[in-house]
């Protein structure tokens, strides 16, 4: 079953001379549990298509569907309510609320949902990321590894139908960039995590199930 | 669950806050600043309210709700127990004073307690109440006067009073004084309960049901809502009505009129309540441009960060919401401060405003809640408008943007030219990439500018000399108290004598004087005027056209049966009649025609400049000789209607004699305000005074006029104040009119500039805050700077150029503003009459000089702060 779907996605800026296909015709299709990564060089239009998939940005033309929702038919704040139920982001520099500790970070999504935390489930993620005991400090005081794994635990922790990551080694050292997919791995694998990952590079696209190769905005092949 | 939710969005926003510190405390101070304004606004305007009521209740004579009248002692003893009844004071009258002294001044002996002194303001200012049992009196300063009492405790003093029908003398010591006021009823000797019991012992004085002797009960309810409904119902419950006065449970009911009336508000003419609004719109604008301005900046600021929450499920409302809880929590900090100072300066401000003001006394700061309510309403409302559009951007900011906008660190797209590379050019570039915060700040701190521009011209422009010249007829102008009394007005019972007149003028300093003067509304003349005449003036004076057609009507059918209808068609009106010596008309500015021909032989009289007769008219004044009443069944005449007993009243008609005088209408005047009766009835006109003793009765002088030698003026003037202060005499002059002038110019340039203050105060915070947000967003672009090379000394001048790019803005403006007060002194002069325009630079240097200022010392000020963390600190820093 496809948990994600575009079918002829596409995506301009501006007009005329000046604009920019950013997405030009992207259909694919992402299986329950499947790790998928999308490669390709900057301003290939990799960030675009997240940004289409994750319902941040609505496409110029195309369809977006996940879990079965066509994202277009949701207005602004429903597509938000969406987001925040079934779509679990990590982002390249992490996004973190600087005010709130760890903790709150990580049952953010939960709370604006007007939810009480599943504390088993979030207790077992933070034991896998290995930040449980980082749960009352604040992010700036965290690594940047660290932070991402809070990043990624606030990700998982609603359980969403999909996570959407966004180049989230860019500002890693390629140690704590192994660590980190490493985890992120393990977590889909071991939360049954339907994971969708934005990289350029070559080496950790490898770890995924399987790679997209995205070139001006085109889908190139798929392996 | 929705309320886990509610607590999220909670903690989000107040988390938020506390990483904005610089921002809340600029935002309180800019909330409370506002706040003040309202506050010190709504506390002048009720304490005006307070001291007009209170006024009144001078007038009544008590500030207590009601009165039980004429009780007995058993009804009293009942009535005092009534649940109804808040708190009571008991006062009884003795009799009142009926030696030749008390002719003019109506005087009560009475007992009154405690209660009653205190709501009827006849507590002693020196001295005490008398104590039972002794033979003290405590006494007004008029009673003591007329007595010839010396104000000294232990005086000795008697009284000659009528008591019931009797008379008799009672002698006592003094105990005690208070000020006697001008517009209070009567008044007042207190004696105590025993010596009154004594009096009417000793006079075997019986009293069933009539003002002397009997218990009146001053009481408090409650409320003020429904007086009379209140006290109808204590009786109810007692067995007593006040409705049936024949009937033996009758009680009579007074109410407190000052309770009832709409107090000032009410009577507010449309020129004071458009000047109220334009206020509350400065303030409103005020804060405004602040509090906008601090929350566009924040959001701005923080757009990455909203942009973050919406991205993992944040919904726009969510945002809006963290915002306005923010803005609530801000509002709670800074609005009772507001209040807090508001209140303080509201007060000192107050007794400036009610120096002006006729017929209202300082009675205070008010505290009533209603300046609270408003003045949080008012505050609230205004920090929702600022919010408005700020919460609106954050709430529906694009994700994606807010992602974005941390990848690019200018926010201009592209940039042209070489503009770049000075210092003036980089804060230039600078500048205009903010243009809507620039054009805010600027705004925000040209507003101050403008009061303060307004203030000091007009101030400047206040022509003491046009003014005397229109407000001070002669050196000096004597008359009644109650003349000079807006409240109170001259009648021919207050007027001053022609013996006190003849003291006057034995002064060896006059050098000219004259009298002028009046009759009262009852016995002044009719004049018979064209119909349109009379219309025009019903409807000046605010009659509805009912009552015009109505009197048209009967005034056209009474012109017909006169005199055999010689004056057929033309309507009959009253006329307010004033009759000059030479002196006194020579003060009046002619404005057409001849003034002395109405002191010629020819039958001649003078009207008012703003008068729709004509210079050459003819003019018919019919003057009433003789008005009786006529007992048509027997031939009996009286002079009253409490004279006739009530059975004769149907056979009773008035007969009136009236004789007539046709005059020519020679010349129009000016200055009929001052030399006139200070309040109108009809038109007015102007005879020589031969012509008005000549042709009425029932006359007495409205004032005496007379100049005095220019060196001796000074000596004058101390005379004068002397002389009036102990009687019941006042007067006009020259340095009363000054002082009067100077205190006006006094109040005018305190609201002013205390506003201009409190506004400038708003504009340099806001100023404050456009320096400090923009130095802090750009922390890590400076450190950039500062690394590729650039000193410190240079980033710091660039700053100063920036500050003062802002305050040139509003340098500029006060330029303008001076040079459009140029053209706008034309209408100065033309609305206020007592002004005289004079052109003045002071506000545009001080303005600029201020402005200059702040534009070099904020931005090094704010420059120290942000040194203070090394350049690699700066550029490590990740938010
Ligand atoms: N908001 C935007 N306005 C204009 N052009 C944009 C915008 N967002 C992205 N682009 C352009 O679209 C192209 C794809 O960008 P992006 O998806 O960020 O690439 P990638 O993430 O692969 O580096 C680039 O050429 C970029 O300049
Ligand atoms: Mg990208």
């Amino acid at each position: 079953m496809s948990i994600l779907k575009t079918d002829e996605l596409k995506k301009y800026y501006g007009t005329g001379e000046n604009q920019v296909r950013a997405l030009d015709g992207v259909s694919f299709q992402v299986e329950k549990g499947e790790f998928v990564s999308v490669v390709g060089t900057s301003g290939s239009g990799k960030s675009t298509l997240l940004h289409m998939l994750g319902g941040l940005d609505r496409p110029t033309s195309g369809m977006v569907s996940i879990d079965g929702q066509d994202l277009s038919e949701l207005k602004d704040d429903a597509l938000c309510i969406f987001r925040r139920r079934k779509i679990g982001f990590v982002f390249q520099n992490y996004n973190l609320v600087p005010s709130l500790n760890v903790y709150e970070n990580i049952v953010l999504p939960v709370q604006l949902d007007g939810r009480v935390p599943d504390e088993a489930f979030l207790k077992t993620i933070v034991d896998t990321l290995g930040i449980s005991e980082k749960l009352n400090s604040l992010p700036n005081n965290l690594s940047g590894g660290q932070q991402q794994r809070v990043a990624i635990a606030r990700a998982l922790v609603s359980k969403p139908a999909i996570i959407l990551a966004d180049e989230p080694t860019g500002n890693l050292d390629s140690r704590t960039s192994q660590d980190v997919l490493g985890l992120l791995k393990i977590s889909s694998n071991k939360f049954a995590q339907t994971i969708v990952m934005i990289t350029h590079d070559e080496e950790i696209a490898q770890l995924a199930d399987r790679i997209v190769r995205i070139e001006d905005g085109k889908i190139l092949a798929r392996e | 669950m929705k309320i886990s939710n509610q607590k999220c969005i909670r903690r989000l926003s107040l988390k938020n806050m506390v990483a904005t510190k610089a921002r809340n405390i600029i935002a309180i101070i800019a909330i409370a600043l506002t706040t003040l304004l309202f506050t010190a606004l709504f506390t002048i305007m009720m304490s005006i309210s307070k001291g007009y009521e209170q006024s009144n209740f001078r007038m009544v004579g008590t500030s207590s709700h009601g009165e039980f009248k004429r009780l007995s002692k058993e009804q009293y003893e009942l009535l005092k127990e009534d649940e109804g009844i808040e708190e009571y004071g008991l006062r009884r009258i003795v009799g009142v004073g009926s030696s030749q002294e008390f002719l003019k001044n109506y005087t009560e002996i009475s007992f009154m307690d405690e209660n009653t002194t205190k709501w009827g303001f006849t507590t002693p200012t020196t001295g005490n109440l008398p104590k039972e049992g002794t033979n003290e009196a405590a006494a007004d300063t008029r009673v003591l006067k007329i007595l010839n009492v010396p104000l000294e405790l232990g005086a000795e003093f008697s009284i000659t009073m009528d008591v019931d029908g009797k008379e008799t003398t009672e002698s006592f010591v003094l105990s005690g004084w208070w000020e006697y006021d001008l517009v209070s009823p009567a008044g007042n000797v207190l004696i105590p309960h025993s010596r009154l019991e004594h009096i009417f012992e000793k006079l075997n004085t019986e009293f069933i049901d009539d003002s002397i002797g009997s218990y009146m009960m001053t009481v408090m309810l409650k409320d003020s809502r429904d007086i009379f409904g209140e006290m109808s119902e204590i009786l109810g419950r007692n067995g007593f009505q006040a409705m049936d006065k024949s009937a033996d449970n009758y009680v009579s009911i007074g109410v407190n009129w000052g309770y009832a009336s709409e107090g000032i508000f009410g009577d507010m003419d449309t020129g004071t309540l458009i000047i109220g609004i334009l206020i509350l719109t400065i303030i409103v604008l005020t804060g405004y441009l602040i509090i906008y301005n601090i929350f566009r900046i924040s959001v701005a600021n923080e757009i990455r960060h909203y942009g973050m929450l919406k991205t993992i499920g944040t919904t726009g409302t969510q945002i809006r919401k963290i915002i306005l809880i923010q803005a609530m929590v801000l509002s709670i900090v800074g609005i009772p401060v507001g209040m807090l100072l508001g209140w303080g300066i509201g007060g000192v401000l107050t007794p400036y405003v009610i120096e002006q003001l006729n017929g209202v006394m300082d009675a205070g700061t008010s505290i009533s809640p209603i300046i609270f309510v408003f003045s949080t309403i008012f505050a609230l409302l205004t920090v929702l408008i600022s919010c408005f559009k700020p919460v609106k951007i954050a709430g529906s900011v694009s994700p994606v943007e807010a992602l974005r906008y941390t990848e690019a660190v200018s926010c201009n797209k592209t940039r042209t030219g070489k503009r770049g590379t000075s210092l003036w050019g980089m804060a230039t570039a600078n500048l205009a990439g903010r243009k809507g915060r620039t054009l805010l700040t600027v705004l925000s701190l040209s507003l101050s500018v403008l009061l303060f521009t307004i203030t000091i011209t007009f101030v400047n422009s206040f022509s003491i000399d046009k003014y005397l010249s229109g407000m001070a007829a002669a050196d000096f102008q004597v008359s009644s108290a109650e003349y000079f009394n807006v409240t109170m007005g001259w009648t021919v019972d207050n007027a001053m004598s022609m013996d006190e007149i003849e003291q006057f003028s034995a002064l060896e300093e006059i050098t000219d004087s004259g009298i002028t003067y009046g009759i009262d509304w009852e016995n002044s003349p009719r004049a018979f005027f064209e119909e349109e005449t009379v219309r025009a003036r019903m409807k000046a004076y605010g009659y509805d056209s009912d009552s015009i057609e109505e009197t048209m009507k009967s005034e056209k059918e009474f012109a017909e049966s006169y005199k055999d209808g010689k004056y057929q068609g033309k309507i009959s009106d009253i006329v307010q009649i004033v009759g000059m010596d030479p002196f006194c008309a020579t003060k009046l500015t002619v404005t057409e025609g001849d003034i002395t021909r109405i002191f010629g032989e020819e039958k001649a009289i003078a009207v008012t400049e703003d008068s729709l007769l004509k210079v050459g008219d003819k003019l018919c004044v019919s003057y009433l000789d003789k008005s009786e009443l006529v007992n048509q069944r027997t031939s009996e005449v009286y002079a009253e209607y409490e004279d006739i007993p009530e059975e004769e009243w149907p056979d009773i008609i008035t007969n009136e004699e009236w004789h007539e005088e046709e005059y020519t209408i020679v010349a129009k005047v000016a200055g009929m305000d001052i030399l006139g009766y200070r309040f109108s009835f009809g038109e007015k006109l102007l005879f020589s005074s031969q012509e008005m003793l000549a042709n009425t009765t029932e006359v007495a002088p409205l004032y005496y006029l007379f100049d005095v030698d220019d060196e001796k003026e000074a000596q004058a003037e101390v005379f004068m104040a002397q002389y009036t202060e102990n009687s019941p005499l006042g007067y006009d002059s020259k340095a009363v009119v000054a002082e009067e002038f100077k205190s006006f110019n006094r109040m005018f340039l305190v609201l002013g500039c205390t506003l201009s203050f409190v506004v400038a105060l708003v504009g340099i915070l806001n100023f404050i805050n456009i320096v400090l947000t923009g130095i802090v967003s750009r922390r890590k672009e400076f450190a950039i700077l500062q690394a590729i090379g650039m000193t410190g000394n240079q980033l710091c001048r660039m700053l100063v150029f920036e500050g003062l790019l802002y305050t040139a803005g509003a340098s500029a403006m006060a330029v303008v503003l001076n040079f459009l007060t140029i053209p706008m002194g034309k209408v100065i002069e033309k609305v206020f009459w007592f002004c005289e325009f004079r052109y003045t630079i002071v506000p545009m240097l001080i303005s600029v000089v201020v402005l200059s200022a702040i534009g070099i010392v904020i931005p090094m000020i704010t420059y120290q702060i942000l040194i203070r963390k090394s350049v690699v600190e700066r550029i490590r820093e990740t938010e």
